[in-house]
């Protein structure tokens, strides 16, 4: 067993090192960040945050019926995770490609992206991001649901509310911090989304630069100082955002979970 | 009150309602028996509307609330549960863990949008009759089983259904709670004048609920009627049919839930549940075990072991069939794959040691009466 301890030591180590080197160089290097980059990094960061949470909401919305629909009606979900998991499943960059295909070479995709501006446009991003992240979401709920004993439902049921009732107005209050534990998985699996957004949304500089869009933009700019600065700034808010998540779950909920 | 004609149901290809038809009167109390996997959820859950039988006909209050015949396709009435007007309390836990008790109790009310008022006055009036007031703010996790289980109670009868279901309602409770929920259900059942329709595995329950038994066997109604303790007595049979292992035995010496007992001229200790057992030094009895309690690892409550020798083991896909011989008795035990590979690895051989729950072991004296 002291083996395995060394090895998780070894991860945390390694770990440590990479991800804190953006922050000793840009402490090394001092603070010299031209100031039009300085404004396009709060872009965004302002960006990435707006498509982000407002996909995540769209896909709490999708994929909490779905989830809840899967795990009380089909039984085998052999042949339907895998086509549902398939956005995720495969590179990020093929997803926004297919996208921009269908959004530029095909009449349907055509006349959608005429009228709403979905190519070159924040409406892209936010459509590559829900394609990424609706799996993610469909599969925690699906699990979540599963997982909880249906003797809450039956009682429900019995006592006068129908399925969708019982879904809103009590299963969801039920678990609200399960919910929020899944939208947070949603939202960190958009809010890193590079190639999907990169390709459908052009990378335009103050349109459609998010994050790590801007991360990788700046490198090949050349911009270490900047590069550094933000990395450290984008792993410490992560890192920050995971560690509450995982507060919040240890955290005792209700008493019956006590 | 409630009538049930024909109710057949089955699960891939097996078939878990078979036939079944009985009635219930206005507050009568009748209790559903049968071993492990009988048909007793099945049945209840058809009569909520949980589940679709495959055919039969359920009415309430004259009301036709399920009619199929077999040779339709789709049933001619099927109302959904939450137009059935019906009481369920399922054996899993059910309040909801995020509301208080009042919060729980009130939940149906305000869904069938009763006035602040009344659902304040109803809500009162049924923690007053179950004597749940002191705990009207507390979450379920704070309450002990049987507090739990009369606050689910409440809630189903919060609004006056005409019929109540329990699955299983005193099963989960330890045996000296039990004794006295079951006194205090009785009663209120009694008062409140509501049709109720129980399940249980409890021969404790089958004596005091003895006026109205049905009892359910490989999903099919094998008795329906008064069961006197006499009844009972005479008849090993009878508990045999509903699954019960029977073991005649002379008792030597009792001594408060342990007994030792004489089977075939061989001496045995073994433990037994001192709430509905009667043991009496060098009388001739019963032993009656509910197979269903019988394991092969210490679980958990109270166990005393024994050894059995195994006769056959029966492959399934996913769990193992031991035909077991106990004391020239043969019963089955069904138990995961897995969990039997694990033991077949250290002892092997003809002979296995099983761990009995004194719970669910009785003794029945057959001298008397």
């Amino acid at each position: 067993m002291r083996v395995f301890l060394l090895l998780l030591i070894l991860l945390l180590v390694l770990d440590a090192t990479i991800f804190a080197t953006p922050i000793y160089m840009a402490i090394w290097q001092g603070i010299l960040v031209p100031g039009h980059l300085l404004s396009d990094f709060y872009y965004s960061m302002l960006l990435s945050l707006y498509t982000s949470t407002t996909s995540s909401i769209l896909i709490l919305l999708i994929t909490i019926p779905i989830g809840y629909y899967i795990s009380r009606r089909i039984t085998r979900r052999n042949l339907l995770l895998p086509v549902i998991m398939l956005p995720s499943s495969i590179s990020p960059a093929a997803v926004g490609l297919l996208l921009l295909l269908f959004f530029t070479k095909t009449p349907l995709g055509l006349i959608i992206d005429n009228t709403l501006k979905i190519v070159n446009d924040p409406k892209g991003i936010i459509a590559a991001q829900l394609f990424l992240g609706i799996p993610v979401g469909v599969s925690y709920f699906t699990a979540l649901f599963s997982s909880i004993p249906r003797s809450y439902e039956d009682a429900a049921l019995t006592m006068g509310f129908t399925n969708i009732e019982y879904l809103y107005t009590i299963l969801l209050p039920m678990s609200t911090r399960q919910v929020f534990t899944g939208f947070i998985l949603v939202f960190t699996r958009v809010l890193g989304d590079f190639g999907a957004s990169y390709i459908i949304g052009g990378g335009i500089w103050g349109k459609t630069v998010t994050l790590p869009i801007y991360l990788y933009l700046v490198s090949q700019l050349g911009g270490i100082g900047v590069l550094v600065i933000t990395l450290s700034i984008y792993i410490v808010s992560i890192l920050v955002l995971i560690a509450v998540v995982y507060q919040l779950e240890s955290m005792e909920g209700h008493p019956q979970n006590a | 009150m409630l009538e049930v004609n024909g109710l057949n149901k089955s699960f891939n290809g097996r078939q878990v309602n078979k036939d079944i038809g009985f009635k219930l009167e206005k507050g009568g109390i009748a209790v559903i028996i049968g071993p492990n996997a009988s048909g007793k959820t099945t049945l209840l859950k058809s009569i909520s509307g949980l589940i679709e039988p495959d055919s039969g006909v359920i009415i309430i209050d004259g009301e036709t609330i399920y009619e199929k015949k077999p040779y339709m396709k789709k049933p001619r009435v099927n109302k959904p549960p939450y137009e059935r007007n019906i009481g369920y309390v399922p054996s899993e836990p059910s309040l909801f863990p995020n509301l208080t008790l009042k919060g729980n109790i009130e939940l149906p009310l305000k869904k069938r949008g009763w006035s602040r008022n009344d659902i304040e006055r109803r809500v009162n009036e049924l923690l007053e009759i179950f004597g749940l007031r002191e705990y009207r703010d507390m979450y379920p996790g704070q309450l002990s089983n049987g507090l739990r289980q009369k606050a689910s109670i409440a809630r189903a009868l919060s609004y006056n259904p005409s019929l109540l279901l329990l699955d299983e309602p005193l099963s989960p409770i330890d045996p000296v709670t039990r004794e006295r929920l079951r006194n205090e259900l009785f009663n209120l059942f009694n008062k409140l004048k509501v049709a109720v329709l129980l399940t249980t595995h409890l021969i404790e329950d089958i004596l005091f609920f003895k006026e109205r038994i049905i009892a359910l066997v490989d999903g099919r109604i094998v008795y329906d009627g008064e069961l006197s303790e006499h009844k009972i007595l005479s008849s090993p049979y009878m508990l045999q049919a509903l699954g019960f292992l029977v073991i005649p035995a002379r008792i030597k010496k009792c001594n408060e839930g342990e007994a030792l007992v004489a089977i075939d001229k061989v001496e045995k200790k073994i433990g037994y549940n001192t709430y509905a057992s009667s043991c009496i030094d060098g009388r001739n009895s019963l032993i009656v075990v509910n197979p269903g309690y019988i394991t092969l690892t210490p679980g958990k409550g109270d166990h005393y072991t024994l050894e059995a020798s195994l006769l056959e083991e029966i492959d399934n896909l996913t769990s193992v069939k031991l035909v077991i011989d106990i004391w020239g008795r043969i019963t089955t035990l069904t138990i995961p794959k897995n969990e039997w590979s694990k033991l077949n690895d250290f002892g092997g051989g003809k002979r296995i040691l099983l761990y009995m729950s004194r719970e669910h072991t009785y003794l029945i004296d057959q001298e008397s009466g």
